[in-house]
């Protein structure tokens, strides 16, 4: 492993490097399949681009990316975020793609979903983690069920899915849910001043 | 419970009950993809009244770690 931020059972998740921008990274946000549900990814990417955004991810708090490393094989295969983190109200976005198609199968980017989640709750002391998709993505809508995001909201007919508009789903998770579901003590609630 | 467990991954997978054993996984089962797999923790807790935590959801790797998960919930 090199320099773990954290660590799984099967895949454990670091700073990206510069190997990772001018490896496979900018190839699976050329691919039309793997870039079907990202919203500012309809134009092909290369080599420089995925450089530039890693030198970006580099600078700034406000957005902390991640890339996905299989530990059996030190394999680059995908990356994960927390985005538009906000310091005073501590909520934070989330997002993952798993851009290996031989790691799409089984558990990887549960497990890589999971260790986000422990990060944005227990490391950066976030209290939301929100997330929105398109309602025809169904691998979204299962992985946001199976960690129990509930919808909140959406936003009808925003977004542009092969051939029809869908609605944009909103979802957001506590962490007081969060906690409860893993067996952790939920801290105690501020009192009203 | 062991038919139960069977005959839900059976129904996800798209599979003959009498495919399905303990060891079958992704490895083993060609229409096992990661939204097979998710879907079949969502209807495994539907089905059997069970809340899997985090850690329980990314240590399920085959039929027999669902079966154990679910009876340890039990």
């Amino acid at each position: 492993m090199y320099n773990p931020y954290t660590i799984g059972s099967h895949v454990y998740l670091r700073h990206p490097t510069l190997a990772d921008a001018e490896g496979a990274w900018h190839e699976w946000l050329s691919d039309e399949e793997t870039t079907r549900w990202l919203g500012l990814r309809h134009w092909p990417n290369c080599v420089e681009r995925q450089r530039e955004f890693y030198e970006s991810c580099r600078r700034g708090e406000d957005r902390l990316v991640l890339s996905i490393v299989d530990i059996a094989t030190d394999k680059h295969i995908g990356v994960c975020n927390l985005s538009s983190i906000n310091w005073v109200h501590r909520y934070c976005d989330i997002a993952i793609i798993v851009g290996d198609v031989e790691y799409r199968k089984g558990s990887y980017v549960l497990e890589a979903f999971s260790l986000l989640l422990k990060i944005a709750f227990l490391r950066l002391n976030m209290r939301i983690v929100k997330s929105s998709f398109a309602s025809s993505n169904d691998a979204s809508q299962a992985i946001h069920d199976v960690f129990r995001f509930k919808e909140v909201g959406r936003l009808p007919g925003l977004l542009w899915d092969r051939g029809r508009y869908v609605d944009n789903v909103i979802a957001m998770l506590e962490r007081g849910d969060w906690m409860k579901r893993n067996g952790l003590a939920v801290e105690a609630k501020m009192p009203d001043s | 419970m062991r038919k139960k467990v069977f005959e839900i991954v059976a129904r996800i997978m798209g599979v003959p009950v009498e495919a399905i054993s303990l060891e079958s996984s992704p490895e083993t089962l060609e229409n096992w993809d990661s939204l097979r797999h998710m879907k079949l923790i969502l209807a495994i807790e539907e089905s059997l009244d069970v809340q899997f935590n985090d850690q329980d959801i990314v240590s399920i790797k085959n039929v027999g770690d669902v079966l154990n998960r679910v009876e340890a919930h039990k």
